[in-house]
């Protein structure tokens, strides 16, 4: 059963939630400095700034739709919701992609290239569901 | 039986008992199996061509290979989805399910199967 709907359950952390807005502006403003990393060949921190384009989209999607966000666990509740939205499942393989930069911040793991391909993929992702952070 | 086709053999019983899991509901115990049964096969792979990849990066060393070595593009290349799934449903079991949903584990294992099969065709 998807839990990212369960809107009802306490936050754990009980702390402030971050607008939809927030992190719109977010994932922008890291779009930006994602770009300007691997323009500099920092590709670690490129890894991880991709990586949060893609998480703040997300939790401005699940901001606008109600969903639970506290985890990475509800990043994929998200991506299951989204298709059962579009009935797209190519959302899993480039979230699987994005996350292969996040991966990649903590053990250095991807080569250049394959940040580079990564990254376009975080970039198609991130695009393909920015519509449900509006609608 | 050559050793090659043994680990090949070994990485196809691995999966099929993986999906039996995944069947069962345990998506933990699916992901290990499966990820274990991945594992077997880039080892298989790897050891057809002679060369043994740095352990830390198994994955990325073999994409990188074929990228290099055979001119393949993640773009293109049927069996980049296979090497993030097993990595996912790696992430996943290490992290005791608190990676992927059901609908991940099912998707990443049938991108998983494609891999293994495609490693058999390849190796």
């Amino acid at each position: 059963m998807s839990s990212a709907g369960n809107g009802h359950r306490a936050d754990p952390f009980k702390e402030r939630r971050a607008t939809r807005e927030e992190h719109l502006e977010a994932s922008s403003s890291l779009r930006a400095a994602a770009a300007a990393s691997l323009k500099d060949r920092d590709f670690i921190i490129a890894s991880e700034a991709y990586w949060g384009v893609v998480a703040h989209m997300l939790q401005a999607i699940a901001e606008r739709q109600s969903l639970r966000h506290w985890s990475n666990r509800d990043f994929g509740e998200i991506i299951d919701w989204l298709i059962g939205e579009t009935n797209d499942s190519q959302f899993l393989f480039l979230f699987a992609r994005a996350y292969m930069l996040h991966r990649n911040f903590y053990r250095i793991v991807l080569d250049d290239h394959e940040v580079q391909d990564n990254a376009r993929y975080a970039i198609a992702l991130a695009d393909g569901i920015r519509v449900f952070a509006d609608a | 039986m050559t050793t090659q086709a043994i680990q090949q053999s070994e990485a196809e019983r691995l999966y099929a008992l993986g999906v039996g899991k995944l069947e069962c509901g345990d998506l933990i115990g699916a992901s290990r199996q499966i990820w274990e049964a991945a594992a077997i096969a880039m080892e298989t792979y790897s050891n057809s061509r002679g060369w043994e990849p740095d352990n830390r990066r198994y994955y990325e060393d073999i994409a990188a290979f074929r990228r290099q070595e055979m001119a393949v593009n993640i773009d293109d290349d049927p069996l980049y989805d296979g090497f993030v799934s097993a990595i996912m449903l790696a992430e996943n079991a290490v992290d005791r399910g608190r990676l992927c949903s059901e609908r991940m584990v099912e998707a990443y294992a049938r991108a998983v199967g494609t891999l293994i099969e495609g490693f058999r065709v390849d190796a």
